[in-house]
């Protein structure tokens, strides 16, 4: 029995982290109208910010990498958020220029980017052998044994409130008000005075933050990182929530992320003979494409959509 | 450059000097000078093609000149981007209005006022009461324009769901929400009913002694000599002709420019 809570704290766990990175992607795309298809970029920029800070001096064990901080842990979920963002607005300055597809291209480029440096730049990730035994958010709170699951799950818990109710905060005031109408027209935004650019550039910067702060929480979670952690598929599965959920709906961002992970894990529990197991493999793949295509079909908006602000909203009568 | 028929202590809002632009061998506007004094109601004629809205995109900011400057209040605006010269009170409407289509008419009204605080990261995480305020202020402001504009059932609807000639209004209104000094407006009253055309020009009015100055382009002539004081009326790009409605409209020229047009389109 407790091997199956145990499972569904571990989705839990991930559903979270993966949130975080959705609703990052819902303040780009469905709010602000950015194309970003390099999110796993920023992610592991922060996932290796917290590595590189939090990782005990090297010399001091059989570790093989060359640095390692050792700064408390807090100060990595810190450096990440704030290397990510900083990541983002030098990604952004050339990228930000670019439009739709174009700037699609160009995120995703820059997370390649990443990709390769992670896997090639030894002297600072340690290459394709990364870091493990990394240190865990409060993992002196229990005692040793597998309760520390629900302790994490706290603090990604935590984490997706403070964030939700950060952006959704920002969504529903004047200055979501302006990115929303960057999102729509560019052109008329300007005729009312609003500087686009530094509205693109503000949503860019604060969703790689999340992203980063994300990345983080993940590595703190796993307490191992490698290159190949952060392949396109993370970019993917936060698109794919997205649209499943809701684009402009941070609800719909976290619900999306929800059905997608669970319906991805649970699946694994389909028994099957072996010679039926890669075939069941693959059909996974094919369940997450129908289901996208079916929300498509019925809900092309997503399950939850935008909600627009009406004239009583914020001020009230 | 004080050489028209306006009151010499009347201060000049706008000025164009000899501004061109030159797409190519193509001379979309081609050393236009005009001048639009404060408080006034100047309108922008001549047949299709002839360079009116390629002018405004210049003034604007919307399209960058390749000759010429735009002074605006005394101060050279010709190199400020778009976006800084609607700060600097110079506002426009387009003559597709799409506005924000997926946001509700009350939402469009409401982007548009200047410097709100709570646009700001900061501002819109505090909250404070200052920008509390402002936002009660502005929505009573847009509630009495949608009012007075025969709109205000529509306020939560979605621009992209309105008819044309609703979605013109709320174009103009939002940019009525900015505050401007002058108001470039590109065909107003195109696809709107006469009924509201007369509330238009009524409220239009209304602004202009409100202490707004306009520049209108538009091609319903009726409407333009009902509106306007002075006219000046661009063909192939050049202002040939400008004075007050009832000159302008016996002026050779501006016939040449007209019939001459029409002539050729029917031989055509």
């Amino acid at each position: 029995m407790s091997s199956y809570l145990l499972f569904a704290v571990g989705i839990l766990i991930l559903i979270g982290i993966y949130a975080l990175l959705t609703m990052s992607l819902n303040l780009k795309f469905g709010v602000t109208g950015l194309i970003d298809l390099g999110l796993v970029g920023y992610f592991a920029v922060g996932a290796y910010t917290y590595a590189l800070f939090t990782a005990s001096p090297p010399g001091t064990g059989v570790e093989s990498y060359n640095i390692g901080l050792g700064l408390p842990l807090w100060v990595g979920f810190i450096a990440a958020a704030l290397a990510a963002g900083l990541f983002s607005f030098l990604v952004g300055l050339p990228a930000l220029r670019l439009r739709g597809e174009y700037l699609a291209i160009a995120t995703y480029a820059a997370a390649e980017v990443v990709k390769a440096v992670a896997s090639n730049e030894e002297w600072l990730t340690n290459g394709v052998v990364g870091y493990s035994g990394l240190p865990q958010p409060m993992r002196g709170a229990v005692e040793a044994g597998n309760s520390y699951q629900y302790v994490f799950l706290a603090i990604v818990v935590v984490s997706v409130v403070v964030v939700y109710w950060l952006l959704r905060r920002m969504q529903v005031r004047p200055f979501g008000r302006a990115l929303r109408a960057v999102r729509e027209s560019e052109e008329v935004a300007l005729s009312v005075g609003k500087n686009v650019a530094r509205y693109r550039m503000k949503a860019f910067v604060i969703g790689g933050m999340i992203a980063g702060f994300a990345g983080a929480l993940y590595i703190g979670y796993t307490t191992l990182i490698v290159p190949t952690m952060f392949a396109a598929e993370v970019t993917w599965t936060a698109w794919i929530a997205l649209v499943i959920g809701g684009s402009g709906n941070y609800r719909g961002a976290i619900l999306g992320t929800a059905i997608l992970l669970s319906a991805q894990e649970l699946t694994r529990f389909f028994q099957a003979s072996a010679d039926m197991a890669s075939l069941l493999a693959a059909s996974r793949f094919v369940a997450m494409g129908l289901l996208l295509v079916v929300i498509i079909r019925f809900r092309p908006r997503g399950i939850l959509t935008e909600k627009t602000e009406s004239d009583i909203a914020l001020v009230g009568d | 450059m004080n050489g028209n028929t306006q009151d010499k202590k009347t201060r000049t809002m706008l000025e164009t000097r000899d501004v061109a632009l030159h797409f190519g061998g193509v001379k979309a506007v081609d050393g236009v000078s005009l001048e639009v004094p404060e408080g006034g109601i100047i309108g922008l004629i001549g047949p299709n093609g002839a360079g009116k809205t390629t002018l405004f995109n210049v003034v604007a900011g919307f399209l960058e000149s390749t000759g010429g400057s735009v002074i605006f209040d005394d101060e050279d605006i010709t190199d400020l981007p778009a976006w800084a010269r609607v700060r600097k009170g110079v506002a426009r409407t387009f003559q597709t209005p799409h506005g924000f289509p997926e946001l509700t008419v009350y939402e469009n009204l409401m982007v548009a006022p200047i410097d709100q605080e709570g646009e700001r990261i900061r501002g819109s995480l505090l909250w404070r009461r200052n920008a509390v305020e402002r936002e009660r202020r502005e929505r009573e402001r847009a509630l009495e324009l949608l009012e007075k504009l025969d709109l205000y059932e529509y306020r939560n609807t979605m621009v992209c769901n309105l008819a044309a000639g609703d979605a013109r209004v709320v174009e103009f209104a939002r940019q009525v929400m900015l505050n401007p000094q002058l108001l470039l407006l590109d065909e107003p009253a195109a696809g709107i009913n006469p009924q509201i055309s007369d509330s238009l020009v009524e409220l239009l009015r209304e602004l202009r002694d409100g202490g707004l100055t306009l520049l209108v382009i538009d091609h319903n002539l009726g409407f333009m000599m009902e509106l306007c004081d002075f006219m000046y009326v661009m063909s192939a790009g050049k202002v040939i002709a400008q004075g007050k409605p009832a000159e302008v409209a016996k002026d050779p020229n501006v016939i040449e420019a007209y019939l001459g047009a029409s002539h050729e389109s029917t031989r055509a």
